[in-house]
Protein backbone atom coordinates (compact mmCIF):
# COMPACT_ATOMS: atom_id res chain seq x y z
CA UNK A 1 0.00 0.00 0.00
CA UNK A 2 1.34 3.43 -0.85
CA UNK A 3 2.12 6.01 1.82
CA UNK A 4 -0.33 8.85 2.36
CA UNK A 5 0.83 12.47 2.41
CA UNK A 6 -1.45 15.30 3.56
CA UNK A 7 -0.51 18.72 2.14
CA UNK A 8 -1.92 21.71 4.06
CA UNK A 9 -1.66 25.02 2.19
CA UNK A 10 -4.22 27.71 1.36
CA UNK A 11 -2.60 28.58 -1.99
CA UNK A 12 -4.27 26.65 -4.83
CA UNK A 13 -1.21 27.09 -7.09
CA UNK A 14 1.10 25.46 -4.54
CA UNK A 15 -1.30 22.52 -4.17
CA UNK A 16 -1.66 22.25 -7.97
CA UNK A 17 2.12 21.91 -8.33
CA UNK A 18 2.85 19.73 -5.29
CA UNK A 19 0.09 17.15 -5.75
CA UNK A 20 1.39 15.79 -9.10
CA UNK A 21 4.98 15.90 -7.80
CA UNK A 22 4.24 13.62 -4.86
CA UNK A 23 1.85 11.42 -6.90
CA UNK A 24 4.56 10.86 -9.51
CA UNK A 25 6.76 9.46 -6.73
CA UNK A 26 4.13 6.93 -5.72
CA UNK A 27 2.56 8.69 -2.73
CA UNK A 28 -1.16 8.93 -2.19
CA UNK A 29 -1.87 12.67 -1.78
CA UNK A 30 -4.58 14.44 0.26
CA UNK A 31 -4.98 18.19 0.56
CA UNK A 32 -6.42 20.65 3.05
CA UNK A 33 -6.65 24.44 2.76
CA UNK A 34 -7.11 25.36 6.43
CA UNK A 35 -6.04 24.27 9.88
CA UNK A 36 -9.53 22.98 10.64
CA UNK A 37 -9.65 20.90 7.45
CA UNK A 38 -6.17 19.56 8.26
CA UNK A 39 -7.27 18.33 11.69
CA UNK A 40 -10.38 16.70 10.15
CA UNK A 41 -8.28 14.98 7.48
CA UNK A 42 -5.84 13.80 10.15
CA UNK A 43 -8.67 12.13 12.03
CA UNK A 44 -10.46 10.53 9.06
CA UNK A 45 -7.73 9.71 6.58
CA UNK A 46 -4.80 8.84 8.88
CA UNK A 47 -1.99 10.25 6.71
CA UNK A 48 1.59 8.94 7.15
CA UNK A 49 3.06 12.42 6.75
CA UNK A 50 1.83 16.03 6.92
CA UNK A 51 3.36 18.88 4.90
CA UNK A 52 2.12 22.05 6.61
CA UNK A 53 2.38 25.69 5.50
CA UNK A 54 2.98 27.85 8.59
CA UNK A 55 1.03 30.83 7.16
CA UNK A 56 -2.54 29.53 7.13
CA UNK A 57 -5.41 32.02 7.32
CA UNK A 58 -7.51 30.49 10.10
CA UNK A 59 -5.05 29.32 12.75
CA UNK A 60 -1.52 30.10 13.87
CA UNK A 61 0.82 27.54 12.25
CA UNK A 62 2.67 26.71 15.47
CA UNK A 63 -0.68 26.12 17.18
CA UNK A 64 -1.69 23.62 14.48
CA UNK A 65 1.58 21.73 14.96
CA UNK A 66 0.76 21.54 18.67
CA UNK A 67 -2.81 20.40 18.01
CA UNK A 68 -1.64 17.68 15.60
CA UNK A 69 1.03 16.51 18.07
CA UNK A 70 -1.54 16.33 20.86
CA UNK A 71 -3.16 13.22 19.46
CA UNK A 72 -0.80 11.87 16.85
CA UNK A 73 2.82 11.00 16.12
CA UNK A 74 2.48 11.59 12.36
CA UNK A 75 5.64 13.29 11.08
CA UNK A 76 5.22 16.96 10.13
CA UNK A 77 7.29 18.99 7.66
CA UNK A 78 6.56 22.72 7.85
CA UNK A 79 6.88 25.13 4.93
CA UNK A 80 8.32 28.44 6.06
CA UNK A 81 9.83 31.66 4.71
CA UNK A 82 13.42 32.85 4.56
CA UNK A 83 14.60 34.65 7.68
CA UNK A 84 11.92 33.19 9.94
CA UNK A 85 14.33 31.17 12.09
CA UNK A 86 12.37 31.87 15.27
CA UNK A 87 9.22 30.38 13.66
CA UNK A 88 11.18 27.35 12.50
CA UNK A 89 12.61 26.71 15.96
CA UNK A 90 9.17 27.24 17.52
CA UNK A 91 7.60 24.76 15.07
CA UNK A 92 10.34 22.18 15.71
CA UNK A 93 10.03 22.63 19.48
CA UNK A 94 6.25 22.22 19.17
CA UNK A 95 6.81 18.82 17.57
CA UNK A 96 7.45 19.36 13.85
CA UNK A 97 10.08 17.05 12.37
CA UNK A 98 11.61 19.25 9.72
CA UNK A 99 11.13 22.37 7.63
CA UNK A 100 11.60 23.49 4.04
CA UNK A 101 12.10 27.13 3.12
CA UNK A 102 10.03 28.63 0.30
CA UNK A 103 10.80 28.71 -2.55
CA UNK A 104 12.15 25.14 -2.46
CA UNK A 105 13.22 22.81 -5.25
CA UNK A 106 11.54 19.48 -5.92
CA UNK A 107 14.57 17.37 -4.95
CA UNK A 108 14.95 19.22 -1.66
CA UNK A 109 11.30 18.62 -0.77
CA UNK A 110 11.39 14.96 -1.78
CA UNK A 111 14.56 14.36 0.27
CA UNK A 112 12.87 15.84 3.36
CA UNK A 113 9.74 13.76 2.73
CA UNK A 114 11.80 10.55 2.52
CA UNK A 115 13.79 11.43 5.66
CA UNK A 116 10.62 12.23 7.64
CA UNK A 117 8.88 9.03 6.55
CA UNK A 118 11.95 7.02 7.52
CA UNK A 119 11.37 8.14 11.10
CA UNK A 120 8.17 6.10 11.23
CA UNK A 121 9.97 2.89 10.34
CA UNK A 122 10.89 0.77 13.36
CA UNK A 123 14.27 1.95 14.67
CA UNK A 124 17.27 -0.13 13.73
CA UNK A 125 19.11 -2.19 16.31
CA UNK A 126 21.25 -0.07 18.64
CA UNK A 127 24.31 -2.10 17.59
CA UNK A 128 25.75 -2.85 14.21
CA UNK A 129 27.25 -0.83 11.41
CA UNK A 130 25.96 2.48 9.98
CA UNK A 131 27.40 3.69 6.73
CA UNK A 132 26.99 6.94 4.89
CA UNK A 133 28.90 8.16 1.82
CA UNK A 134 32.30 6.60 2.61
CA UNK A 135 31.88 6.96 6.36
CA UNK A 136 31.46 3.64 8.21
CA UNK A 137 30.46 3.68 11.87
CA UNK A 138 30.85 0.41 13.78
CA UNK A 139 28.82 0.89 16.94
CA UNK A 140 29.84 -2.43 18.56
CA UNK A 141 33.53 -1.69 18.40
CA UNK A 142 33.10 2.10 18.57
CA UNK A 143 35.24 2.54 15.47
CA UNK A 144 34.83 4.96 12.57
CA UNK A 145 36.49 4.75 9.17
CA UNK A 146 36.35 7.07 6.17
CA UNK A 147 37.23 5.43 2.86
CA UNK A 148 38.82 2.59 4.81
CA UNK A 149 41.02 4.79 7.00
CA UNK A 150 40.37 4.80 10.71
CA UNK A 151 39.39 8.09 12.38
CA UNK A 152 40.02 8.41 16.13
CA UNK A 153 37.16 10.04 17.98
CA UNK A 154 36.68 10.88 21.65
CA UNK A 155 33.71 9.12 23.34
CA UNK A 156 31.57 12.31 23.14
CA UNK A 157 32.44 12.86 19.48
CA UNK A 158 31.51 9.24 18.77
CA UNK A 159 28.16 9.57 20.59
CA UNK A 160 27.37 12.74 18.66
CA UNK A 161 28.25 11.14 15.32
CA UNK A 162 26.06 8.11 16.05
CA UNK A 163 23.17 10.36 17.13
CA UNK A 164 23.40 12.20 13.78
CA UNK A 165 23.95 9.12 11.63
CA UNK A 166 20.84 7.46 13.06
CA UNK A 167 18.78 10.44 11.85
CA UNK A 168 20.09 11.17 8.35
CA UNK A 169 18.55 14.03 6.37
CA UNK A 170 16.62 15.49 9.32
CA UNK A 171 17.18 18.82 10.97
CA UNK A 172 18.05 18.44 14.67
CA UNK A 173 17.71 21.51 16.88
CA UNK A 174 20.52 22.59 19.19
CA UNK A 175 18.29 21.85 22.17
CA UNK A 176 17.40 18.35 21.00
CA UNK A 177 21.05 17.44 20.44
CA UNK A 178 22.21 18.95 23.74
CA UNK A 179 19.54 17.02 25.60
CA UNK A 180 20.45 13.73 23.92
CA UNK A 181 24.24 14.00 24.37
CA UNK A 182 24.62 15.89 27.66
CA UNK A 183 21.23 15.49 29.31
CA UNK A 184 18.36 17.88 30.09
CA UNK A 185 20.47 20.14 32.32
CA UNK A 186 22.62 21.17 29.31
CA UNK A 187 19.94 22.45 26.90
CA UNK A 188 20.87 26.09 27.49
CA UNK A 189 24.58 25.65 26.87
CA UNK A 190 24.89 25.66 23.08
CA UNK A 191 28.63 26.40 23.31
CA UNK A 192 29.25 22.76 24.31
CA UNK A 193 27.64 21.61 21.11
CA UNK A 194 29.39 24.14 18.89
CA UNK A 195 32.81 23.18 20.19
CA UNK A 196 32.10 19.46 19.81
CA UNK A 197 30.71 19.89 16.29
CA UNK A 198 33.84 21.87 15.39
CA UNK A 199 36.19 19.13 16.58
CA UNK A 200 34.09 16.37 14.99
CA UNK A 201 34.10 18.22 11.68
CA UNK A 202 37.87 18.59 11.75
CA UNK A 203 38.13 14.81 12.00
CA UNK A 204 35.43 13.51 9.67
CA UNK A 205 35.23 16.20 7.00
CA UNK A 206 37.79 16.47 4.20
CA UNK A 207 37.42 20.27 4.26
CA UNK A 208 36.01 21.38 7.59
CA UNK A 209 35.34 24.88 6.17
CA UNK A 210 32.92 23.25 3.76
CA UNK A 211 31.34 20.31 5.56
CA UNK A 212 29.78 17.50 3.53
CA UNK A 213 28.42 15.35 6.35
CA UNK A 214 27.61 17.62 9.25
CA UNK A 215 25.69 20.53 7.75
CA UNK A 216 24.68 23.71 9.58
CA UNK A 217 21.12 24.94 9.60
CA UNK A 218 22.01 28.46 10.71
CA UNK A 219 20.51 29.47 14.10
CA UNK A 220 18.28 26.36 14.13
CA UNK A 221 20.49 23.28 14.40
CA UNK A 222 22.36 20.74 12.32
CA UNK A 223 21.52 18.17 9.69
CA UNK A 224 23.48 15.04 8.87
CA UNK A 225 23.63 14.75 5.07
CA UNK A 226 21.82 11.72 3.76
CA UNK A 227 24.58 10.36 1.60
CA UNK A 228 27.46 12.69 2.36
CA UNK A 229 26.55 15.60 0.07
CA UNK A 230 28.67 16.34 -2.95
CA UNK B 1 -5.33 85.17 42.96
CA UNK B 2 -4.02 83.42 46.03
CA UNK B 3 -1.89 80.88 44.15
CA UNK B 4 1.80 81.39 44.98
CA UNK B 5 4.12 82.16 42.04
CA UNK B 6 5.88 78.77 42.54
CA UNK B 7 2.65 76.77 42.39
CA UNK B 8 1.47 78.84 39.42
CA UNK B 9 4.77 78.17 37.59
CA UNK B 10 4.45 74.43 38.18
CA UNK B 11 0.82 74.36 36.98
CA UNK B 12 1.74 76.34 33.85
CA UNK B 13 4.73 74.05 33.22
CA UNK B 14 2.42 71.05 33.46
CA UNK B 15 0.11 72.66 30.88
CA UNK B 16 3.04 73.31 28.52
CA UNK B 17 4.24 69.71 28.82
CA UNK B 18 0.71 68.43 28.14
CA UNK B 19 0.62 70.46 24.94
CA UNK B 20 4.09 69.14 24.07
CA UNK B 21 3.06 65.53 24.72
CA UNK B 22 -0.03 65.60 22.51
CA UNK B 23 0.51 68.49 20.08
CA UNK B 24 3.12 69.59 17.58
CA UNK B 25 6.42 71.20 18.44
CA UNK B 26 5.30 74.72 17.34
CA UNK B 27 2.23 74.48 19.57
CA UNK B 28 4.42 73.54 22.52
CA UNK B 29 6.81 76.43 21.86
CA UNK B 30 3.89 78.88 21.59
CA UNK B 31 2.48 77.48 24.85
CA UNK B 32 5.88 77.93 26.51
CA UNK B 33 6.06 81.60 25.49
CA UNK B 34 2.39 82.23 26.43
CA UNK B 35 2.94 80.59 29.83
CA UNK B 36 6.02 82.74 30.46
CA UNK B 37 4.10 85.89 29.61
CA UNK B 38 1.11 84.73 31.69
CA UNK B 39 3.33 83.94 34.67
CA UNK B 40 4.77 87.44 34.49
CA UNK B 41 1.40 89.18 33.95
CA UNK B 42 -0.66 87.43 36.64
CA UNK B 43 1.72 86.08 39.25
CA UNK B 44 4.85 88.24 39.46
CA UNK B 45 4.56 91.67 41.14
CA UNK B 46 3.58 94.24 40.03
CA UNK B 47 0.50 92.20 39.01
CA UNK B 48 -1.41 92.98 35.79
CA UNK B 49 1.64 94.36 33.99
CA UNK B 50 4.43 92.92 31.89
CA UNK B 51 7.09 94.59 34.03
CA UNK B 52 8.97 92.90 36.85
CA UNK B 53 9.81 94.68 40.12
CA UNK B 54 12.32 92.28 41.65
CA UNK B 55 15.25 91.69 39.23
CA UNK B 56 15.59 88.12 40.60
CA UNK B 57 12.19 87.34 39.03
CA UNK B 58 13.72 87.92 35.59
CA UNK B 59 15.91 84.90 36.38
CA UNK B 60 12.80 82.94 37.42
CA UNK B 61 11.04 83.85 34.16
CA UNK B 62 14.09 82.99 32.06
CA UNK B 63 14.59 79.60 33.75
CA UNK B 64 10.88 78.88 33.38
CA UNK B 65 11.04 79.59 29.65
CA UNK B 66 14.14 77.42 29.18
CA UNK B 67 12.61 74.49 31.09
CA UNK B 68 9.36 74.75 29.11
CA UNK B 69 11.23 74.86 25.78
CA UNK B 70 13.54 71.92 26.65
CA UNK B 71 10.54 69.90 27.83
CA UNK B 72 8.70 70.60 24.57
CA UNK B 73 11.67 69.56 22.50
CA UNK B 74 12.26 66.32 24.40
CA UNK B 75 8.63 65.47 23.98
CA UNK B 76 8.69 66.27 20.25
CA UNK B 77 11.77 64.06 19.81
CA UNK B 78 10.07 61.20 21.66
CA UNK B 79 7.01 61.60 19.43
CA UNK B 80 9.16 61.57 16.30
CA UNK B 81 10.86 58.36 17.46
CA UNK B 82 7.52 56.73 18.15
CA UNK B 83 6.22 57.75 14.70
CA UNK B 84 9.42 56.40 13.10
CA UNK B 85 9.08 53.09 14.98
CA UNK B 86 5.43 52.81 13.90
CA UNK B 87 6.42 53.52 10.30
CA UNK B 88 9.18 50.86 10.57
CA UNK B 89 6.73 48.32 11.99
CA UNK B 90 4.19 49.11 9.26
CA UNK B 91 6.85 48.87 6.53
CA UNK B 92 8.05 45.62 8.05
CA UNK B 93 4.54 44.13 7.97
CA UNK B 94 3.91 45.35 4.42
CA UNK B 95 7.23 43.99 3.18
CA UNK B 96 6.68 40.64 4.88
CA UNK B 97 3.30 40.30 3.20
CA UNK B 98 4.69 41.41 -0.17
CA UNK B 99 7.56 38.97 0.18
CA UNK B 100 5.07 36.17 0.89
CA UNK B 101 3.05 37.18 -2.18
CA UNK B 102 6.14 36.93 -4.37
CA UNK B 103 7.39 33.70 -2.84
CA UNK B 104 4.14 31.82 -3.37
CA UNK B 105 4.14 32.00 -7.20
CA UNK B 106 7.93 31.45 -7.25
CA UNK B 107 7.47 28.24 -5.26
CA UNK B 108 4.60 27.05 -7.44
CA UNK B 109 6.53 27.80 -10.65
CA UNK B 110 9.66 26.07 -9.36
CA UNK B 111 7.82 22.88 -8.43
CA UNK B 112 5.73 22.94 -11.64
CA UNK B 113 8.79 23.42 -13.88
CA UNK B 114 10.51 20.66 -11.90
CA UNK B 115 7.56 18.38 -12.68
CA UNK B 116 7.80 19.26 -16.40
CA UNK B 117 11.56 18.56 -16.47
CA UNK B 118 11.00 15.21 -14.76
CA UNK B 119 8.42 14.07 -17.27
CA UNK B 120 10.14 15.58 -20.34
CA UNK B 121 11.05 13.01 -22.94
CA UNK B 122 13.69 14.74 -25.04
CA UNK B 123 17.10 16.06 -23.96
CA UNK B 124 16.25 19.43 -25.49
CA UNK B 125 13.16 19.85 -23.31
CA UNK B 126 15.07 18.88 -20.19
CA UNK B 127 17.71 21.43 -21.12
CA UNK B 128 15.10 24.15 -21.57
CA UNK B 129 13.61 23.21 -18.22
CA UNK B 130 17.09 23.50 -16.71
CA UNK B 131 17.43 27.02 -18.16
CA UNK B 132 14.06 27.99 -16.63
CA UNK B 133 15.06 26.64 -13.21
CA UNK B 134 18.44 28.40 -13.33
CA UNK B 135 16.82 31.72 -14.21
CA UNK B 136 14.22 31.18 -11.51
CA UNK B 137 17.07 30.89 -9.00
CA UNK B 138 18.45 34.19 -10.26
CA UNK B 139 15.05 35.82 -10.01
CA UNK B 140 14.66 34.55 -6.45
CA UNK B 141 18.04 36.00 -5.46
CA UNK B 142 17.15 39.28 -7.12
CA UNK B 143 13.91 39.44 -5.11
CA UNK B 144 15.80 38.61 -1.93
CA UNK B 145 18.15 41.52 -2.65
CA UNK B 146 15.30 43.90 -3.44
CA UNK B 147 13.47 42.99 -0.22
CA UNK B 148 16.65 43.34 1.82
CA UNK B 149 17.27 46.79 0.33
CA UNK B 150 13.68 47.84 0.95
CA UNK B 151 13.83 46.70 4.57
CA UNK B 152 17.09 48.59 5.10
CA UNK B 153 15.65 51.72 3.43
CA UNK B 154 12.47 51.61 5.49
CA UNK B 155 14.47 50.92 8.68
CA UNK B 156 12.30 47.83 9.03
CA UNK B 157 15.10 45.60 10.30
CA UNK B 158 14.40 44.09 13.67
CA UNK B 159 17.26 42.80 15.75
CA UNK B 160 17.17 39.81 18.08
CA UNK B 161 20.37 39.45 20.04
CA UNK B 162 21.80 36.15 21.18
CA UNK B 163 25.16 34.80 22.35
CA UNK B 164 27.20 33.32 19.49
CA UNK B 165 30.87 32.83 18.63
CA UNK B 166 32.68 34.36 15.63
CA UNK B 167 33.05 30.77 14.32
CA UNK B 168 29.23 30.35 14.28
CA UNK B 169 28.84 33.56 12.30
CA UNK B 170 31.34 32.46 9.65
CA UNK B 171 29.82 28.96 9.54
CA UNK B 172 26.35 30.41 8.89
CA UNK B 173 27.66 32.87 6.28
CA UNK B 174 29.35 30.04 4.35
CA UNK B 175 26.05 28.11 4.46
CA UNK B 176 24.11 31.18 3.22
CA UNK B 177 26.58 31.79 0.39
CA UNK B 178 26.17 28.11 -0.55
CA UNK B 179 27.18 27.02 -4.02
CA UNK B 180 28.56 30.39 -5.06
CA UNK B 181 31.76 29.45 -3.13
CA UNK B 182 32.11 25.99 -4.70
CA UNK B 183 34.88 26.94 -7.08
CA UNK B 184 37.14 28.63 -4.53
CA UNK B 185 39.38 27.48 -1.69
CA UNK B 186 38.26 28.74 1.69
CA UNK B 187 40.77 29.46 4.45
CA UNK B 188 38.92 30.20 7.68
CA UNK B 189 40.34 31.35 10.99
CA UNK B 190 37.48 32.06 13.36
CA UNK B 191 37.58 32.23 17.13
CA UNK B 192 35.30 29.90 19.09
CA UNK B 193 36.60 30.72 22.57
CA UNK B 194 34.66 34.00 22.90
CA UNK B 195 30.93 34.64 22.62
CA UNK B 196 29.42 37.95 21.56
CA UNK B 197 25.93 39.33 22.03
CA UNK B 198 24.33 40.51 18.76
CA UNK B 199 21.84 39.52 16.06
CA UNK B 200 23.89 36.90 14.23
CA UNK B 201 21.54 36.69 11.24
CA UNK B 202 22.30 40.26 10.17
CA UNK B 203 26.08 39.99 10.41
CA UNK B 204 26.12 36.51 8.78
CA UNK B 205 23.98 37.74 5.90
CA UNK B 206 26.30 40.73 5.48
CA UNK B 207 29.35 38.43 5.54
CA UNK B 208 27.69 36.13 2.99
CA UNK B 209 27.38 39.14 0.65
CA UNK B 210 31.10 39.87 1.06
CA UNK B 211 31.95 36.19 0.39
CA UNK B 212 29.81 36.09 -2.75
CA UNK B 213 31.41 39.34 -3.85
CA UNK B 214 34.90 37.91 -3.30
CA UNK B 215 34.02 34.74 -5.22
CA UNK B 216 32.56 36.72 -8.09
CA UNK B 217 35.59 38.97 -8.64
CA UNK B 218 38.45 36.51 -8.17
CA UNK B 219 39.43 33.61 -10.40
CA UNK B 220 38.16 30.08 -9.67
CA UNK B 221 40.36 27.94 -7.39
CA UNK B 222 42.02 31.03 -5.87
CA UNK B 223 41.80 31.34 -2.10
CA UNK B 224 39.28 33.40 -0.12
CA UNK B 225 40.58 33.94 3.42
CA UNK B 226 38.19 34.77 6.26
CA UNK B 227 39.34 35.85 9.70
CA UNK B 228 36.95 36.56 12.54
CA UNK B 229 37.85 37.52 16.09
CA UNK B 230 36.76 39.70 18.98
CA UNK B 231 38.98 42.76 19.36
CA UNK B 232 38.25 45.08 22.26
CA UNK B 233 34.56 45.88 22.29
CA UNK B 234 33.77 44.71 18.78
CA UNK B 235 33.85 41.71 16.49
CA UNK B 236 36.03 42.16 13.43
CA UNK B 237 35.76 40.03 10.34
CA UNK B 238 37.94 40.33 7.25
CA UNK B 239 37.55 38.73 3.82
CA UNK B 240 40.62 38.59 1.55
CA UNK B 241 40.36 37.76 -2.11
CA UNK B 242 42.95 37.26 -4.84
CA UNK B 243 41.03 39.37 -7.37
CA UNK B 244 42.24 42.49 -9.19
CA UNK B 245 41.85 44.77 -6.16
CA UNK B 246 40.00 48.10 -6.08
CA UNK B 247 40.70 51.25 -8.06
CA UNK B 248 40.67 54.53 -6.07
CA UNK B 249 37.62 55.65 -8.05
CA UNK B 250 35.68 52.52 -7.09
CA UNK B 251 36.72 52.71 -3.47
CA UNK B 252 34.63 55.80 -2.70
CA UNK B 253 31.37 54.50 -4.16
CA UNK B 254 31.75 50.77 -3.52
CA UNK B 255 28.96 50.51 -0.97
CA UNK B 256 26.43 52.68 -2.80
CA UNK B 257 23.37 50.88 -4.12
CA UNK B 258 23.55 49.83 -7.78
CA UNK B 259 27.18 50.91 -8.13
CA UNK B 260 29.30 48.41 -10.06
CA UNK B 261 33.07 48.78 -10.09
CA UNK B 262 35.47 48.76 -13.02
CA UNK B 263 36.27 45.09 -12.46
CA UNK B 264 32.58 44.21 -12.90
CA UNK B 265 32.72 44.20 -16.71
CA UNK B 266 30.48 41.43 -17.94
CA UNK B 267 30.28 39.65 -14.57
CA UNK B 268 26.58 39.36 -13.67
CA UNK B 269 25.46 41.05 -10.46
CA UNK B 270 22.76 43.32 -9.10
CA UNK B 271 25.02 45.99 -7.61
CA UNK B 272 23.09 45.58 -4.38
CA UNK B 273 25.22 43.07 -2.46
CA UNK B 274 27.69 45.46 -0.84
CA UNK B 275 25.01 48.08 -0.15
CA UNK B 276 22.98 45.39 1.61
CA UNK B 277 26.04 44.32 3.61
CA UNK B 278 26.53 47.93 4.73
CA UNK B 279 22.85 48.37 5.63
CA UNK B 280 22.64 45.13 7.63
CA UNK B 281 25.79 45.98 9.56
CA UNK B 282 24.70 49.59 10.14
CA UNK B 283 21.45 48.31 11.67
CA UNK B 284 23.67 47.14 14.55
CA UNK B 285 25.79 50.30 14.64
CA UNK B 286 28.60 48.50 12.84
CA UNK B 287 30.59 49.50 9.77
CA UNK B 288 32.04 47.95 6.63
CA UNK B 289 34.97 49.17 4.59
CA UNK B 290 37.43 47.93 1.98
CA UNK B 291 41.13 48.28 1.27
CA UNK B 292 43.72 46.89 -1.13
CA UNK B 293 46.10 44.27 0.23
CA UNK B 294 49.79 44.96 -0.14
CA UNK B 295 50.25 41.62 -1.91
CA UNK B 296 47.38 42.29 -4.36
CA UNK B 297 43.66 41.61 -4.10
CA UNK B 298 41.07 43.30 -1.94
CA UNK B 299 40.29 43.03 1.76
CA UNK B 300 36.81 43.79 3.06
CA UNK B 301 36.14 44.44 6.73
CA UNK B 302 33.09 44.20 8.97
CA UNK B 303 33.24 45.57 12.51
CA UNK B 304 30.26 45.47 14.87
CA UNK B 305 30.33 46.65 18.48
CA UNK B 306 29.10 43.97 20.86
CA UNK B 307 29.34 42.83 24.43
CA UNK B 308 31.57 39.74 24.76
CA UNK B 309 32.31 36.96 27.23
CA UNK B 310 34.67 34.01 27.16
CA UNK B 311 33.28 30.57 26.47
CA UNK B 312 33.68 28.14 29.32
CA UNK B 313 33.44 24.57 28.10
CA UNK B 314 33.83 21.74 30.52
Amino acid sequence: MSLRVLIVDDEPSILAAMVPLLRSRGYEVLTAASGRAALDALEHDKPDLIVLDLGLPDTDGIEIVRLIRDGSATPIIVLSARGKEADKVAALDAGADDYVTKPFGTEELLARVRAALRRTEPPGAPEGVLSCGGLVIDRDRRRVTRDGEEIRLTPKEFDLLVFFAQRPGRVLTHRAILKAIWGPHAVDQPEHLRVLVGSLRRKIERDSARPRYLLSEPWVGYRFAEHGQD
Amino acid sequence: MNLSPTSAALVLLLAVLCVAAFGRLWMAMAAAVAATVGLNFFFLPPFGTLTVADPENWVVLFVFLVVAVIGSQLSAAAQARAREAARGALASTLLASLSHDVRTPLTAIRVAVGNLVDSASGAERREQGGVALGELDRLTRLFDHIFDMARIDARAITTERQWVTPADIVDAAVTYAGRSLDRHDLAIQAASDTSIHLDPRLISSALAQLLENAARYSSPSSTIAVRAAVAGREIRISVDDAGPGLSPADMARLFQPFFRGQAAGAIPGTGMGLAIARGLVAAQSGRVWAENRSGGGARFWIAVPAESRSVAVT
